[in-house]
């Protein structure tokens, strides 16, 4: 395929995520950082557009978001655990697979902007809110950091599960993954 | 180290069915150590490297150095990242993040002389210049192993400061340390293999296996004692 360097390297995270999580760890640390800042701020920005197109305005405090950076910022520090036990993984794949998820996040929270925005136009959002206040707020401050969460905690521990077929391994990731995403459910609990 | 881990099932990752590839792009390449990796990088994932390190004798002094820069660096940073859930003044989270450094690194010093006298003990001798190599290394693993693992207090304590938060804290710091006791039984059978290899072309035998293990958790038992003293004497003081 004939495309630029860096649409190849975007194409590639999305379509042979595995691939691009090793290349990233070959290539170090500046492309990895690059692709997790794309990938976050298309779930901020996506989040924050859903509030402004479902409110009006950006009066409360963007919650859904804050829960979805606690958990990023846990599973980092997964990551190097997983190096630390020695995952046949290097770490710096690691932290690359961290960076597709993340891009793939972003990705899959801008792709929902229409169906938000649709939603703002069709539904009457204020009978929603005085009938089903939870209701509401999940719909506002939730929905859009849920699923990229649940994108981010599928695709990277996926990409770990690729490159270390180990059942031991595919177990630990999957909990791992499903212990995050409760977490993140507990949070926003609490903060919606 | 060729590859992370030759035994490791290797398995392709899913293409989408819709779109048409070759097989170089199906291929996925098998993931490399460098070797030529940093300290930090290599203390956390390739002890075997690690170990590599300690017995070149051009090398072995500035991992020692290093090792003990890692621990002073990663503890003041863990304390200060358990910390940040507390809102400390900032005053305050600097002299704590300075005490756990210094309690560590003086709880390490405090034991490494009796731990090579339970060596003698155990007539499992190491020369002491690889023993001290050995233990910054493996404690300098599980200072940045605290790192990983102390974004969980961190935000748990926010979260449920009654019970998550406490527990978390206890189990980062026993994670970390039961990092450290496999960690440093892993570096000491990797050495013991390449020193009897070196004399006798065989790996140690089932005996001096069991000696080492023993040996392994008598010096983890005397850095557990020396530990816990200093994050008691944390506690009283900070």
């Amino acid at each position: 395929m004939d495309q630029a360097p860096i649409l190849r390297l975007l194409i590639d995270a999305i379509d042979r995520p595995a691939n691009a999580a090793l290349a990233l760890g070959a290539r170090g640390l500046f492309p990895t950082f690059a692709e997790a800042s794309l990938g976050l701020f298309g779930v901020a920005a996506a989040t924050v557009a859903t509030q402004l197109l479902l409110t009006g305005s950006l009066q409360g405090r963007v919650d859904g978001l804050a829960a979805f950076l606690e958990i990023t910022v846990l599973l980092v520090p997964l990551t190097l655990m997983a190096a630390f036990l020695q995952v046949g993984v290097p770490l710096r794949a690691l932290l690359g697979a961290v960076a597709v998820g993340l891009l793939q996040a972003g990705l899959v929270a801008l792709t929902l902007l229409p169906l938000v925005a649709f939603t703002a136009v069709v539904s009457d959002l204020e009978a929603v809110r005085s009938s089903f206040p939870i209701a509401h707020a999940a719909v506002v401050g939730l929905a859009v950091p849920g699923i990229a969460l649940m994108t981010l905690l599928e695709r990277s521990t996926s990409i770990v599960r690729s490159i270390d077929g180990t059942p031991l391994v595919a177990r630990a990731t999957r909990f791992v993954s499903y212990a995050l995403a409760v977490a993140f459910l507990a949070r926003a609990w609490q903060l919606v | 180290m060729s590859t992370a881990n030759p035994t490791v099932p290797y398995r392709s990752e899913h293409l989408s069915p819709f779109l048409s590839w070759n097989d170089e792009d199906r291929h996925l390449p098998s993931p490399k150590h460098n070797t030529d990796d940093a300290l930090l990088v290599q203390l956390l994932q390739d002890p075997s490297a690690v170990v590599d390190r300690i017995l070149d004798p051009a090398r072995a002094q500035a991992t020692v150095l290093g090792s003990v820069g890692i621990i002073a660096g990663a503890s003041a940073l863990a304390s200060l990242i358990m910390l940040s859930a507390w809102h400390d003044p900032h005053r305050m989270a600097a002299l704590n993040a300075f005490m756990v450094a210094a309690g560590l690194l003086g709880a390490l010093a405090a034991s490494i002389a009796p731990i090579w006298g339970l060596g003698v003990l155990r007539t499992v001798r190491m020369p002491l210049p690889q023993l001290v190599a050995l233990l910054t290394s493996s404690v300098a693993a599980a200072a940045l192993l605290l790192v990983a693992l102390s974004a969980a207090p961190a935000v748990l304590w926010r979260l449920d400061p009654d019970w998550a938060g406490p527990l978390a804290l206890v189990g980062a710091f026993g994670v970390a340390a039961i990092g450290c006791a496999l960690r440093f039984r892993t570096q000491l059978l990797l050495v013991a293999q390449r020193a009897s290899s070196d004399a006798t072309n065989t790996p140690p035998a089932h005996a001096d296996r069991a000696r080492i293990e023993l040996f392994a958790r008598n010096a983890m038992l005397v850095l557990a004692f020396t530990n816990t003293l200093a994050g008691w004497a944390w506690l009283a003081l900070g």
